[in-house]
């Protein structure tokens, strides 16, 4: 019995100063982690609730005007403008071609980059210079190449007998522009991320199908385009972010025209707070901003994801 | 060891409680800042990035510092940014920028605004009425004085000397129609030389030549009271003239041409006639940055039937956060006082805003008699001239117009349909500012 109590009472000193260990230990992980949070909560956290807070609101910006809760209505007044509408459906598309272009691209060099060929690691350095240059120093340079009277590219395509288009003077060439210098500036990230993918792959498994009789094809596309899908997915979901903020290019080379051809959301966005002087509708177009991202992202991530048992 | 099952929604929500205490806090914009009380001998002024007049005050500031015992320092913004810099510090209250290059496009929002310090009683009687009637009108807003101006200007008629001496034309074209025809017979594409340069890319300058030709034909793009008139007869003409020349002519560069272009091919010798701003004068006549030098004259612009250009001013003003009100006050009534301006006219061939400054010029030998002729068709195009209209919306209005015209000129969209989305989206700016 006494054993018993004793273990009875063993077992409960032993129960409440595990407990209270528990939570010491609890507190102090969360002060610990407090600061961070705190910074984290400052720096993200606040403003992205303080935008919310503006959103709902309406304010003009001289000094002692009245601040106005209005609710939704920035949100129904931006949504029903057609300039945010185009803006948003060239931003989409913007983002598709591009994110297709790049993984097509990138996979292509990052294939030829992993075979065993001379130069080799000199190529790699070269493919990622890009990495380094400013996207504005990088657009400013292509809109001397690109510029009518002046560019290398029509100086090189009147050199080959080619017609010379006006780049900037028509909108879907003024669109290619934009894809092609923000092609520059991303695909070696995207080569540089597959290639540490491709590394990953055991080269088995490739020799072993090749010997089972299985083409080149079959073995990029049942072997190495599935094994490198988490690389993909993380390629996906920075460029899906990066596409959306593209801003430099679109200031640089075109300003959004001709004709707002190539006015995108954060073009406008600039445009609805600095040049009409709207904070309000300017957050309210950013909460949506936000908003569309992270389902894109979200529906990235649930597409890519691992099905069955975890990897 | 530490087990944070179910446990890690507590920092989640220490920090969500204190975002929310900061946001039920401090969270209610407020526009503009307080004039400062105190007056430190150090300002610092906002001026255009590579604008030849910002660095002329830059090399003069030296001369403010030993009058006045205040050290200035100078701040350069791309003319493109200047708006939302200045904005941006506005609204924040900062006051980094004591004094602000102010263009006269946005003046009248930032007046409206309480973010200009009214400087009415900086300027006395008498310099008050030694500036132009019109010239001190740029900066005015409300009946109060905003802005004193430094440069008043617009775009005139620069045209090859030596071209239309060669192609039998005795005198630079006063009207449209012989603008279009001079253009067209001097368009010589086997020698790479264009008749002129027709500017249609969507940003912050182009839309000054649409809106000089829509007053040259007799409108204007608001009425007295800032209403928006840009549907009309007058604009649509304007916007079918530019199209005939660019692309039915061709005797424009191809593309969307902007100020960069157009002063560039003119300087190296690959265009004929350009409307441009007096400040090329001075880079035009200087053999180290122009090949056209020797080889060209100003001339009124043409018209129709009007021979005139929309004026534009470029003054200063004093934020109204800034902390330094009195030595910024001072540093405005210094720059354009009749002998600083008179020195930046005679230093850079442009027009002044001051009577004295004028007469002085007029009177000065030592400038020679090309360049008394050149300030005098500077002087005599904004004399004959209006400026645009001082409403609250006109940053709208500029992207509207911009985006009309380059919707035209890359034929994305008809004059008519272009002209009529452009009246709209001015309409809605000038209702939302008259709230």
């Amino acid at each position: 019995m006494t054993v018993i109590t004793g273990r009875r009472v063993g077992t409960v000193r032993s129960a409440r100063r595990s407990s209270g260990a528990a939570r010491r230990g609890r507190l102090t992980g969360t002060l610990l982690t407090a600061p961070a949070i705190a910074a984290l909560a400052v720096t993200i956290l606040f403003p992205l609730l303080w935008t919310v807070w503006l959103s709902l609101e309406s304010f003009g910006l001289g000094a002692g005007t009245p601040v106005e809760f209005v609710g939704l209505h920035n949100y129904a007044r931006i949504l029903t403008s057609s300039s945010f509408l185009t803006a948003l459906l060239q931003t989409l598309g913007y983002v598709c071609v591009t994110l297709i272009v790049e993984l097509v691209a990138g996979l292509a060099i990052a294939q030829v980059l992993r075979q065993a060929t001379r130069g080799r690691k000199a190529l790699r350095l070269v493919i990622a210079i890009p990495l380094m240059i400013a996207p504005v120093v990088a657009s400013m340079a292509f809109r001397f190449l690109f510029s009518n009277g002046y560019g290398l590219v029509n100086g090189g395509l009147a050199l080959l007998g080619l017609p010379t288009p006006s780049w900037f003077g028509e909108p879907w060439l003024a669109r290619t522009t934009i894809l092609i210098t923000n092609l520059w500036l991303a695909v070696p990230f995207v080569v540089l991320v597959l290639l540490a993918g491709i590394a990953g792959i055991p080269d088995e498994l490739e020799e072993a199908a090749r010997i089972d009789g299985a083409s080149a094809w079959h073995v990029f596309f049942r072997i190495t385009l599935p094994l490198l899908k988490p690389s993909i997915l993380i390629v996906l979901v920075i460029r899906l972010a990066d596409a959306f903020r593209v801003f430099d290019s679109i200031y640089v080379l075109t300003g959004g025209g001709p004709a707002n051809s190539t006015e995108v959301m954060s073009s406008y966005l600039f445009r609805t707070m600095f040049e009409n002087s709207d904070f309000s509708g300017g957050a309210a177009v950013t909460v949506l901003f936000v908003l569309i991202v992270g389902i894109i992202a979200g529906g990235i991530f649930f597409a890519l994801r691992e099905r069955g048992a975890q990897a | 060891m530490l087990n944070w099952t179910g446990r890690r929604r507590v920092p989640l929500l220490l920090a969500s409680a204190l975002s929310a205490a900061l946001v039920l806090t401090g969270c209610s914009p407020s526009g503009g800042g307080a004039a400062g009380q105190s007056d430190t001998k150090s300002i610092t002024v906002g001026i255009e990035a590579g604008s030849p007049q910002g660095e002329f005050f830059q090399k003069a500031g030296p001369e403010f510092t030993k009058a006045t015992g205040i050290k200035v320092k100078f701040l350069a913004v791309p003319h493109d940014n200047m708006h939302q810099k200045f904005l941006t510090d506005a609204v924040s209250g900062t006051g980094a920028y004591d004094v602000l290059t102010v263009d006269e496009g946005w003046m009248p929002e930032f007046a409206s605004k309480g973010y200009l310090t009214k400087l009415d009683d900086a300027l006395g009687a008498t310099d008050k009425s030694d500036f132009e009637a019109s010239a001190l009108q740029t900066g005015t807003f409300g009946g109060h004085l905003y802005s004193v101006p430094y440069l008043v200007h617009n775009l005139v008629l620069y045209y090859r000397t030596d071209l239309l001496k060669k192609a039998g034309i005795d005198a630079p074209p006063t009207t449209w129609e012989q603008y279009a025809a001079v253009a067209k017979k001097l368009t010589d594409s086997k020698s790479g030389v264009y008749g002129t340069v027709i500017e249609g890319k969507q940003d912050a300058e182009t839309y000054t030549h649409l809106m000089s030709m829509v007053q040259q034909a007799g409108g204007d793009v608001a009425d007295e009271s800032g209403k928006p008139t840009f549907d009309t007869a007058a604009v649509k003409s304007s916007l079918q003239f530019m199209q005939q020349v660019q692309l039915t002519d061709k005797s424009s560069p191809a593309g969307l041409n902007d100020l960069t272009t157009e002063q560039g091919e003119f300087l190296a010798g690959h265009v004929a006639m350009i409307m441009m701003w007096p400040y090329l004068y001075s880079m035009a006549k200087d053999p180290a940055q122009s090949k056209v030098a020797g080889k060209f004259a100003v001339a009124m612009p043409p018209g129709n039937p009007h021979q005139v250009s929309t004026n534009f001013a470029w003054s200063f003003g004093v934020n109204a956060s800034s902390k330094n009100q009195t030595s910024a006050e001072k540093f405005v009534t210094w720059a354009t006082s009749s002998d600083m301006l008179q020195k930046l006219s005679k230093a850079q061939n442009l027009p002044t805003p001051r009577k004295s400054a004028a007469a002085a010029i007029a009177n000065d030998t030592s400038i020679v008699q090309a360049d008394r002729d050149a300030l005098a068709v500077f002087t005599k195009s904004v004399s004959a001239s209006s400026t645009i209209p001082l409403v609250t919306a006109f940053p709208q209005y500029q992207t509207a117009m911009a985006v009309a015209l380059s919707s035209v000129m890359s034929q994305s969209s008809s004059v008519d349909a272009a002209v009529a989305k452009a009246q709209q989206t001015m309409q809605s700016a000038y209702e939302s500012s008259s709230k």
